[in-house]
């Protein structure tokens, strides 16, 4: 096949070629700036995202023009993707403002180094979510992947975050060698790695009803596998809790939501792009690993005295919830709300989930511990973090009208609409045991007196972010309208 | 004034961002000065809604701003749209006027009050509900606000919470209004299930496919929200208790806004009313009773704002009777009256009552005239307005009830209506002679009495001149220009011809039974040529029927309250505690014992992970090759 050069088309990647140039400076800031002097790159930081953010009003999304030989997408797909990752990676940069600089972790964090990986892992995840072929897939998700295993490992004196990142590493490099196998498979099957060409190709080999081959079975399998892991579904979620728990703090907020936008992105590329001709196949296998995602991890959620391992466990419920909304995949037409479901899913945890890892930060910065016993009275000491903390927990649990309902009560619909009453029935359970460990931290701080010893500190970033996410939580479940909207037009980037 | 379509969100805003800032900062930082957030908030809410009345006024086309959609699901479109006809353009007058004046009231009446920046929170807070459920386009939204009203009526009579009364008085209001919003909530839900839609005009566009059962027990449900918000027989209870509240809340919400959003809620849904004779006959019935049993209370009464707040539930009554006539536009009309009239009564009895250190009991005033002439004069105006003495705002608006009334064919009602009148006249006027003529019965040793500061004495004079002359907006009867404003929006009802020798004779027969009152009460308190006691002991059971407000609270007390909670301890020591309490430990004891069980496959080995992915894989492979493939078959 004769080669064609074509020059790319520069304006599509304007947002993450913001992203990139300021990684680029934090990088030269920190060969030139002394350690003591770099306070200020956090504000280049969130600068440079918040420009990145700012430049995809831009970018016509509508036309779903591509690049680089349709590698590259700019649709109304990798639009929210982007805009998810965007505001995670902001909200993720406003918990960690502080922390990464105080004397938490033991030896100290690098701030310049800490600000570009996370950068690097907002980048890979855009570009999953621009993804127009499995190649690009698999760069972004291992551009992602790769700058929080060292974020987890960043606190490295202390053993249980470098136990954390080497396990999350080597599952990682694990399920990576199962998922490039799948890509292998669907070549060899397909010829192609383009996922539109593939789903074309897929359309002539599977007619009927006539049973499909067991090698296009393997590699669909292998390909799901491999994107459960970067989820943390069920049974490839073994890696979660000793991360998150590991993880200093912000990197626990931060990869409990950004990586898993970058892994549902390569679910709903490969999966509903991609292998859609297939999707009798794989329908009932993502909805009952959402079943049994959602159920383990609420259930072993309860049995957590550590809030940060509490919550990593909830985040593989909410995987389930999640997984749930994909499974309700009916067609590529335009009504269809399961994919736009799970993205405003990952658009509303940010919120929540940031939120409350964000308060555990707050404790940690003013000499607090991470079990539940550190939350005790906090009411009483703080009012305005215990009602930041309250309303992180009840959005989590899904209370009506915080934007953590709204996230469910769409994935419901979903399901409802998809005729998948069991699983929408699941979740409203799943729920019901949530509010157990959910609630017991709100009982915690309201209803225990304080105790231990308490250090005043000044954190106006932090404060400011939590208060945005307190504030997003319920002004975004009021006004989920537009954001919706928005997530529901994917079809019009797959069809 | 189109340009005002686009500015809509204003009216409802400012109050909202006055309540957040004095919720947010009030309690910190802002304390005393509360009311330079909230009064200008109205203010503008106010200015706002005037250009809006005048486009609504000369173009008789409605205005309508899309905000956003609250709920889209599929079918299921929830969108919050401000809408404005001349329905809503009125009463957008009423709620932001006398809220401004209320508010400005507020500043003098609350001074000093510990809690003086949540009432200026909650009071802006009230008046954005209030604006948004008649701004609302549809009945979710109208449902939403409905009882968000209810939440800051309950939050403002419970104002003074430390004081055991006003708790009781704000849980009884919450809780009989909870009887009537159930059946407002059920209709709602039974027009969605029936008409698929909740936005108004799709509904009452389809008001014709139902067959005529199911109109009419939607608009008997939707009826029932009115009975509990807007204080008719039986649900009207809660009012007179729900003067605990500080008197500028009784003026703004238990007198001239709140209490007729159900008079307004029912004029809104008039298509489903039309449609079903049997429930305007019902709405008729309610009102007249409402109308006169609370107008022989309030004769029996001694408290100066429960004598204020029964004649409030009676005009809400005549309000209804003009509704399930038939007579729409002479409900709003009475509406538009009567808050200006009953706003004015509050503030006086108010003023007296800063006056007198929170005295409320008539037998402990009189005299007062010399004290307080301003007071005086503009309590006079508002209780000649309210007994309907010609050219008063009350005579015009109440004559054409009766009027409507006697030409729907309803005489009985009519009747009924015309002797509540004649107790109407007779509590008023004995309420003004008890407190502000006569001997002076109060301390004057320590008590001086004297009209209030110029924040509280505005208000008192401009609603007095607006209760004197706001009945000429509907002059001549029928023909006003208040009823050319409103004809679109109630187009297509019918309408009964009124002839010129009807609504004289009803006039004159009127205002001589208004007299009449008038004379009784001056019989009775300042010629004293008759004895009040004598006629109470000659009328004995009858006095005292009306003296224990016709037994409503006790009837509830023995027969509802007693009951329910004899029925609750029992739930709760024996089904509750025996029964669901130990399932629920039970199935939680399960749920922990089995997280305990799980937990213990986290080994923290990282073999044992890869195991369990390897294993996932091949189970997942494997079923899928043994299941679905051609391989096996």
């Amino acid at each position: 096949m004769p080669v064609q050069l074509v020059a790319p088309d520069w304006s599509l990647l304007v947002p993450p070629l913001v992203v990139l140039g300021t990684i680029l400076v934090l990088l030269a800031a920190d060969l030139v700036l002394p350690r003591e002097r770099q306070a200020g790159l956090t504000v280049v930081a969130l600068l440079g995202l918040a420009v990145s953010l700012v430049s995809l009003l831009a970018i016509d999304w509508t036309a779903g023009a591509s690049t680089f030989g349709g590698m590259y997408r700019a649709d109304s797909f990798s639009l929210f993707v982007s805009l998810v990752a965007l505001v995670a990676g902001i909200l993720s940069i406003l918990v960690s403002a502080g922390y990464v600089e105080s004397g938490i972790e033991p030896g100290g964090m690098a701030l310049a180094e800490y600000l570009s990986l996370l950068l690097f892992s907002v980048l890979g995840t855009m570009l999953v979510g621009a993804a127009g072929d499995l190649l690009m897939i698999f760069l972004g998700i291992e551009m992602s992947s790769l700058a929080v295993y060292a974020l987890t490992a960043f606190a490295r004196r202390r053993l249980t975050s470098i136990e954390g990142a080497l396990k999350y590493f080597l599952l990682g490099a694990f399920a990576t060698a199962i998922f490039l196998y799948g890509i292998a498979w669907v070549y060899g099957l397909t010829g192609s790695i383009m996922l539109d060409d593939i789903a074309g190709a897929l359309r002539d080999i599977v007619q009927g009803d006539a049973p499909v081959e067991a090698s296009l079975l393997l590699a669909l399998l292998l390909l799901a596998v491999g994107l459960g892991f970067k989820v943390a579904a069920v049974p490839f979620h073994m890696w979660t809790p000793d991360a998150y728990q590991g993880a200093p703090t912000p990197v626990s907020a931060y990869m409990s939501v950004v990586p898993k936008v970058a892994g549902f992105a390569a679910m709903a590329r490969v999966l509903v792009q991609g292998l859609s001709p297939l999707s009798e196949q794989w329908l009932l296998l993502i909805a009952i690993l959402a079943f049994i995602t959602m159920v383990y991890g609420n259930v072993v959620a309860i049995a957590q005295r550590d809030v940060k391992r509490m919550l990593g466990y909830s985040s593989i419920g909410h995987t389930g919830y999640m997984l749930a909304g994909l499974a309700a995949f009916t067609s590529l037409q335009p009504g269809d709300r399961s994919v736009g479901s799970m993205l405003f899913y990952l658009f509303a945890y940010a919120f929540m989930n940031i939120g409350a890892f964000g308060v555990v930060a707050w404790l940690q910065e003013r000499g607090q511990g991470v079990d539940l016993e550190d939350f005790q009275g906090l009411a009483a000491r703080s009012p305005l973090a215990a009602i930041a903390m309250t309303i992180f927990m009840l959005s989590l649990m899904g209370m009506p009208p915080l934007i953590g309902f709204y996230a469910k009560y769409y994935v419901i619909l979903a399901l409802i609409e998809a005729g998948l009453l069991w699983l929408a029935v699941a979740i409203v359970i799943m729920s019901a045991v949530s509010a157990f460990f959910y609630l017991r931290v709100v009982a915690v701080m309201y209803f225990n007196e304080p105790a231990g010893a308490w250090q005043p500190a000044r954190t106006p970033l932090l404060g400011a972010g939590l208060a945005v996410m307190a504030l997003g939580n319920l002004a975004l479940g009021l006004f989920s309208g537009p954001v919706l909207d928005l997530a529901q037009r994917w079809a019009l980037a797959f069809a | 004034m189109e340009w005002i379509a686009d500015w809509l969100f204003i009216i409802p805003l400012a109050p909202l961002v006055a309540a957040a800032v004095n919720f947010l900062l009030g309690r910190w930082w802002i304390r005393d000065r509360a009311h330079w957030i909230a009064v200008p908030a109205v203010g503008i809410s106010f200015l706002a809604s005037i250009p809006a009345f005048l486009a609504v006024a000369q173009h008789h086309e409605p205005l309508s701003q899309h905000l956003y959609t609250w709920i889209p699901a599929g079918d299921f479109q929830v969108p919050v749209t401000l809408y404005v006809d001349q329905l809503t353009a009125v009463m957008l007058l009423v709620v932001t006027g006398v809220g401004f004046l209320v508010h400005l009231y507020s500043i003098g009446y609350m001074h000093g009050d510990p809690g003086y920046h949540r009432f200026f929170a909650y009071l802006p807070l009230f008046v954005f509900s209030m604006l948004m459920l008649v701004l609302a386009s549809n009945f979710l939204v109208l449902f939403v606000f409905w009882e968000a009203v209810g939440l800051c009526s309950y939050l403002l009579i419970g104002f003074w919470f430390r004081r055991r009364s006003a708790a009781d008085a704000a849980k009884k209001a919450f809780i009989v209004n909870r009887v009537g919003d159930f059946g407002f909530g059920v209709g709602v839900m039974l027009i969605f299930v029936t008409l698929g839609t909740l936005n108004y005009a799709e509904v009452f566009e389809r008001v014709g496919t139902l067959s005529a059962g199911t109109v009419t027990a939607i608009a008997l449900l939707l009826f029932t929200g009115a009975v509990g918000k807007s204080a008719q027989v039986p649900l009207f209870v809660w009012l007179p208790d729900a003067m605990e509240g500080p008197t500028p809340v009784s003026a703004l919400i238990h007198a001239a806004t709140m209490v007729t959003a159900g008079i307004f809620m029912v004029a809104r849904a008039h298509p489903i009313f039309v449609a079903s004779p049997t429930a305007m006959l019902v709405v008729a019935i309610v009102g007249a009773l409402t109308a006169f049993i609370a107008a022989t209370i309030a004769v029996t009464q001694y408290d100066i704002k429960r004598v204020v707040a029964y004649s409030t539930v009676s005009q809400l009554g005549y309000m209804a009777i003009a509704l399930g006539t038939g007579a729409w536009i002479a409900a709003i009309f009475h509406l538009f009256t009567h808050a200006f009239f009953k706003a004015l009564l509050f503030l006086g009895s108010g003023s007296v009552m800063h006056g007198l250190h929170d005295e409320l009991d008539m037998r402990r005033m009189g005299g007062l005239k010399r004290y307080m002439p301003l007071t005086y004069w503009t309590f006079l105006i508002g209780a000649a307005a309210n007994a309907g003495i010609l050219p008063l705002a009350g005579f015009w608006s109440k004559d054409e009830i009766i009027v409507g009334a006697w030409v729907a064919g309803y005489p009985v009602i009519a009747l009924i209506a015309l002797a509540a009148a004649f107790f109407t006249s007779l509590y008023m006027f004995r309420a003004v002679f008890m407190t502000f003529h006569g001997e002076e019965r109060f301390d004057r040793e320590h008590l001086h009495p004297h009209d209030p500061s110029w924040t509280m004495s505005v208000p008192l004079v401009i609603l007095a001149v607006g209760a004197a002359v706001a009945g000429f907006v509907g002059v001549p009867p029928e023909q006003g220009w208040f009823h050319h404003l409103l004809e679109p929006v109630f187009e297509g009802t019918e309408h009964h011809e009124v002839s010129l020798a009807t609504t004289l004779t009803f006039g004159v027969v009127s205002t001589l039974v208004a007299l009449a009152g008038l004379y009784a009460a001056a019989a009775a308190y300042v010629f004293r040529s008759v004895s009040p006691a004598a006629v109470a002991e000659r009328l004995g059971p009858l006095y005292r029927l009306a003296h224990n407000k016709w037994y409503f609270d006790d009837i509830y007390q023995r027969f509802i309250v007693e009951p329910a909670r004899a029925s609750a301890v029992f739930l709760w020591r024996q089904i509750d505690v025996g029964v669901i309490d130990a399932a629920v430990n039970g199935v939680a004891s399960l749920v922990v014992w089995t997280s305990q069980l799980w937990r213990r496959a986290q080994t923290g080995l990282v073999a044992n992970y890869v195991l369990a992915i390897a294993l996932g894989t091949v189970i997942i492979v494997g079923a899928y090759l043994v299941a679905g493939s051609s391989l096996f078959r």
